[in-house]
Order: structure tokens, then sequence, then C-alpha cells
């Protein structure tokens, strides 16, 4: 955003007055991320504080994603169990995910099917990652559920010229990366890296959603992006999400970044599908009005 | 499942895998009940046979893949979307195979 201004972008996000903001309980999340003094004991604090999170996290860290043996009963517990990382990933991005659910019932079935999209790549990032012996995977997935929050944004806050992207898409077999372009000058690449630092999430994170598209130009986290742009791909095949879409082009240079073989693919995107829908079951967005 | 002729698919049939045309894009998605306009789409992109699901199936009849469309104007449209590549090609294979999975494990389950 800040590399290619012009006017279209500016006009589009001068009509973003009004960035939606995350919940109190999210953004002391997103605090004790940035800080390295926070401990699994301030977190579990946090999040008992808010049923909501509370439920969600004891629902997910006793389904069939992690497939613990004994059910956990208590905060603290899943804390323990799962690990600093993973709790305040999960709660953070699915917690993004509750301010835009249930907004509009007209945009319902894009947001829910672009919410199992950006399931099914936070799960193959973390495959991928966990794979390539990533450090980190956690943060992968966070990378995937968010990559696409900018066609939220141009959801909520365009209106028909977001229909006239989609029908493009559909009737014109352009990318929706094209269509996006060609109506506002910018793509949901650089709207969810605005929204993103509005927020203000982790560097990686921010360039992970800014350069999924082209991960060579991420610079030092060109790997991350690497990941979330395979990621992507694979989601898309594992879970198409319709007719007249297609598998996005894959960049050149990730099969060199990530010094990936033919050979790695299938192990990799049978974890993701079997990860995806058994994750799929227990974690779903819950309506933002209803909070 | 049966695979069958574009000439043979009658509205209400339901696709039992996804289409992909040769540069893997997805043209129709598995489960999509076909009608008169997708029938024509699917012969206008010159994909050559489909697997349709079959009321009375016994699962025994298995389809790889679903016919690859060769390259038609609606590819040349879509703006090289879709790069070729052993990784591309080796992704659109193992699609194709879990899709066919998910439906025998799913006409199993019926039976």
């Amino acid at each position: 955003v800040q590399t290619a201004p012009n006017d279209k972008l500016q006009r589009f996000i001068g009509k973003i007055r009004d960035l939606p903001t995350l919940p109190r309980t999210v953004l002391r999340i997103t605090e004790l991320i940035n800080d390295p003094r926070s401990s699994a004991r301030d977190l579990a604090r946090v999040i008992t504080e808010d049923q909501v999170l509370t439920a969600r996290l004891l629902r997910l860290v006793n389904s069939a994603f992690y497939g613990f043996p004994q059910k956990v009963t208590t905060v603290t517990g899943a804390v323990v169990l799962l690990g600093f990382d993973a709790i305040r990933n999960l709660l953070l991005s699915t917690s993004v995910f509750d301010l835009f659910a249930g907004k509009n019932q007209t945009t319902r079935q894009f947001f829910e099917t672009l919410w199992d999209h950006s399931l099914a790549c936070a799960v193959s990032a973390k495959t991928i990652g966990d794979h390539l012996r990533q450090d980190k995977s956690e943060e992968l997935f966070v990378a995937g559920l968010l990559h696409d929050i900018g066609k939220i944004v141009e959801l909520i806050y365009l209106g028909s010229e977001f229909s006239i992207i989609v029908d493009s898409v559909q009737t014109q077999g352009k990318t929706f990366a094209q269509a996006e372009f060609d109506m506002l000058g910018c793509t949901h690449t650089d709207t969810g890296q605005l929204l993103a630092r509005f927020w203000n999430l982790p560097v990686k994170l921010t360039h992970a959603i800014g350069f999924h598209h082209k991960p060579v130009a991420a610079g030092q986290w060109a790997r991350e992006a690497a990941i979330v742009h395979l990621a992507d791909i694979i989601a898309h095949a594992v879970n198409p999400t319709g007719e007249g879409c297609c598998l996005p082009r894959m960049g050149e240079a990730v099969q060199a970044t990530l010094d990936l073989t033919v050979a790695d693919i299938e192990p990799v995107m049978r974890a993701a599908a079997d990860q995806f829908a058994a994750l799929r079951q227990s974690i779903q967005p819950v309506d933002g009005n209803a909070r | 499942m049966i695979v069958t002729d574009l000439n043979a698919l009658k509205p209400g049939m339901v696709l039992a895998d996804s289409v992909f045309d040769l540069h893997h894009s997805l043209l129709l998605k598995a489960g999509v009940v076909l009608d008169e306009r997708r029938i024509r789409l699917l012969k206008s992109w010159g994909a050559g046979r489909v697997a349709v699901r079959t009321a009375d199936t016994d699962g025994t009849q298995v389809s790889t893949r679903s016919a690859p469309a060769p390259e038609t104007s609606a590819d040349a449209a879509s703006d090289g979307k879709t790069v070729q590549g052993p990784l591309m090609d080796e992704i659109a294979r193992v699609a194709a195979l879990l899709a066919m999975e998910k439906h025998q494990r799913a006409d199993s389950a019926q039976r």
C-alpha cells in the first residue's frame, strides 16, 4: 500500500472510515503476543474473562483435531497442553472472523465460503510448515486463516462494486486479483495488509497477508509468504470453492524457496485434508452481533 | 458413480467428480447438479467425459479423474491463472484422487 499509492486506492481507503475494531479481549491477546514477558498464566486469565473464548478453547482442545485421550475441562489445562503460542494464535484469528460473521444476510454465503477456504488454507499452511520442520508453525496457521482478510474488508465496504468483482470473476474468467485491480486499483492483499497494520498485528503476519500472491517481494519473510502462497493453492485443491474458480498461479520461486519436491505434495495434501475435516467441525465463527 | 459421455448428460444429474481443465482450473465442482446451462458449458469447454453419480451406485466403477478439457478460449481468457509444472500437476492429481476417495467413502456409507 505504501509503496504503490494511487488515486483509486486512496479513494477506497477513504471510504473505510470505520474499520472494525477488535474486541477488548482480543486486543489484550494481541498485546500479549507482542510482549515477550507475558506468560501462560496471563493468557489463561484473559481468556477466562471471556465466555465465548473460553467455550471455544475448550471445544477446540477436546476436538478430534488434537485428539487428546482425556477430556480437558479447564483453561489452564488447555494452556498447558496446547502451549502458549497455539492458543493465543487460534483465539486471535478466530476472533477476527467473529467481527465479521453475521454482519449482513446477503453477504453471508460469500463469508461462509471464505471462512471455509481460510480454514483450509490455515490447516494447509501449518501442515506444510510441519512437513518442512519450520519453526512456529502455529503462526503459519494464523497467517493462512487471515490471508484473505482484505476480501472481507471489500465485501463490507464496497457494496455493489464488490458484486461486480465477483461477477467478473465468474463470467469473464478473470482472476480475483485482476478483477479487484481493474475496479479498485488495488487487491485484497493491499486492503488486508492495511487492516492488519491498523490492528497492529505482528509484522511477520502483515507481510504474509500482504505478499501471499508474490512471496518473493516479502523480503525476510519470503519463506512464510511462500508457504501461505502454496497453502492457498492446496486449499483450493482440497476444498474447491466453486465453479469458475481456478487454482491460483504458483509463483516460480516457490519451489526453490521452500525446497519442495513432487514427493512432498501427496503426504502434505492428505494431512491437510484430514485435519481440515476434523477442525471444521469444532471451529466456527460466532455471530459478532451476539457478543 | 458412472463415467459418461457429454451427449448422455441430462439435467438433474449430479457430478461425482470435480471437472478440471488441462491447466488445473476448476470448471465445475463435484456435487453440482447439472442443468442445461452447465451441460452447454461443459460442451463448450470441450470436456470429453465426466463422472456422474447414480442412484443405485455400487461404488465399484472408478474414474481417477474427470476428463480434462483441451485448451479453449475460456482458458485463454483466464490470463495465465495457472502455470504448468510438476508441483502443480501433482497438486491437481492428488486433488482428483482425494475427491474420488471421498466419493467412494460416501458411496459405501450409503450402501
